[in-house]
């Protein structure tokens, strides 16, 4: 077998020459159990940062810092909540202000309502005039209930229902 | 703290809501359904306008007077040149139909249906959808505080 | 704002954390230490982390601060693996006793150990955790001429090392 290719690619590891993955390549040929003895001398180096990069912690270490987290977390949830609690006061007043303006408008409502026994409920802020003039609105009126009138006296009533309005 | 915001936020919107509710009438309500889509157009004669209106009368018509008193607003959709949308009077008798509750079916004929909406002993909306399957469609929306005098002295002018 | 999760993006880099740590003070409680206070530390520090690029090279680069101020502390006693204290943790033991177990391997972490911090932390960063010069540049906060540079003189080094066995035997 020809190693000339890991010759070439050892001679440019020590040059700093090679890719991060030609090093990989590099470690995985000295990983094997035989490697020619010419080239055996470097085995260590590699083995070495093989083993190396399988270290690591136990398990437990995942046990200590989750609770010394869990420990700066509830620290700071209770600063958290005082800073909730200086503003408390004025989410109560919003909330005051709310209840207050929302029941003053009921009221209002009801109040008109009742004052001028009056069942039409629609927002005059509802209405923008298509007529720029009252006299042309009267004419544009006018028609309307003409052909509002007209549709009145083809239409067939039902009794049922006319009975219902005059009995009210 | 969030809830307290999210609880305020959703106090203030249902009352916005509950606000925006009693502005529409229905052919407001129908305009803003198909209104951009079918190109339909909206004349209007708003409450302000209406008090404007009346003292233009005179003497001469008490009946067209006694009627207009009653009226707060007047609204017309009508279809454009540009109109190409079918079925519209099929669509505003289903709106009607959905809003049954509110709507009461008055009379119905061929190319008329008339709707009350009544609060207590006055008629609040007068809604007639008018039109052939092709042509001459057109809702119309009266609101007021109407009595049964209305219809009656509506039949007089 | 992105959201940190403690369990999903801190704590996988733990033993990356520790083997430079250990790299570096060359002592297991410590690098245990130092593992441990740079979790914690990110962690609380990640509301001020929107514009870290890599959460992994911003820990490198805690992780190294602290291990060199560590390091400087117990420079003495960390020369060599004798100085591991006896109430060291378990793994301690770990990687002492797989150290044992191969001479050869032995000889290699003394001659590393003999590198300068910088040039060892460099050759750790490359041929251990396999960085690119860039991310090295990042996680040291140096030009990644510089980097090239400590590692080339590291690698030089070794080879040196590695040719004396071959002439002389070990």
């Amino acid at each position: 077998m020809d190693y000339k290719y890991i010759e070439q690619l050892l001679e440019r590891y020590w040059d700093c020459e090679t890719s991060v993955e030609e090093e990989r390549i590099l470690r995985d040929f000295f990983a094997q159990a035989e490697v020619p003895a010419h080239l055996a001398v470097h085995k260590s180096l590699f083995d070495y940062q093989r083993a190396e990069a399988t270290v690591g912690l136990s398990d437990d270490f995942d046990a200590r810092v989750l609770a010394q987290v869990e420990q700066t977390e509830t620290a700071v949830r209770a600063r958290r909540l005082t800073l909730s609690r200086r503003l408390r006061p004025l989410f109560r007043a919003a909330a005051a202000v709310a209840i207050v303006s929302l029941l003053g408008m009921a009221a209002q409502h009801s109040f008109k309502r009742s004052a001028t026994s009056e069942g039409w409920d629609y927002s005059v802020a509802g209405y923008s005039d298509s007529y720029s003039t009252p006299q042309a609105a009267l004419d544009s009126c006018i028609k309307v209930l003409e052909f509002v009138q007209d549709g009145l006296k083809t239409a067939v009533v039902d009794s049922a229902h006319s009975s219902k309005i005059s009995g009210k | 703290m969030r809830k307290t915001v999210v609880l305020t936020l959703l106090l203030w919107i249902t009352a916005m809501a509950a606000q925006a509710q009693r502005e529409q009438d229905f052919a407001s309500r129908f305009m803003g359904l198909y209104g951009e889509e079918a190109a339909l157009s909206c004349h209007t004669v708003s409450p302000s306008m209406m008090g404007r209106i009346v003292p233009l009368t005179g003497d001469s018509l008490p009946a067209l007077r006694q009627v207009l008193s009653q009226i707060k607003s007047i609204r017309v959709v009508m279809p454009t040149a540009e109109t190409e949308m079918p079925n519209l009077k099929d669509k505003a008798c289903q709106l009607a139909l959905d809003n049954r509750r509110r709507y009461k079916p008055y009379a119905e004929t061929e190319e008329r249906s008339i709707y009350l909406r009544k609060r207590g002993k006055y008629v609040v909306e007068f809604v007639m959808i008018a039109g052939k399957p092709t042509s001459g469609f057109a809702v119309v929306s009266i609101t007021g505080n109407m009595t049964e005098d209305f219809f009656s002295e509506l039949m007089k002018i | 704002m992105k959201d940190w999760d403690f369990r999903y993006d801190l704590l996988p880099l733990k033993d990356k954390l520790f083997r430079l740590a250990y790299r570096i003070t060359l002592h297991t409680a410590e690098a245990e230490d130092i593992t441990q206070d740079t979790l914690i530390r990110v962690w609380n520090k990640r509301h001020e982390l929107e514009d870290v690029r890599s959460l992994e090279a911003y820990c490198l680069t805690v992780c190294r601060n602290l291990a060199n101020d560590r390091r400087e502390l117990h420079e003495a006693q960390n020369l060599s693996l004798d100085g591991t204290p006896c109430d060291a943790p378990d793994n301690a033991d770990e990687i002492d006793s797989r150290m044992e177990r191969d001479e050869r391997l032995q000889w290699v972490h003394r001659l590393m150990a003999k590198l300068p911090e910088k040039q060892r932390a460099i050759l750790h960063l490359r041929d251990i955790e396999g960085h690119s010069y860039h991310e090295i540049a990042d996680i040291l906060g140096v030009s990644e001429e510089q980097v090239k540079v400590n590692l080339f003189r590291a690698r030089r080094w070794i080879k040196e090392q590695y040719e004396k066995i071959e002439n002389y035997g070990l």
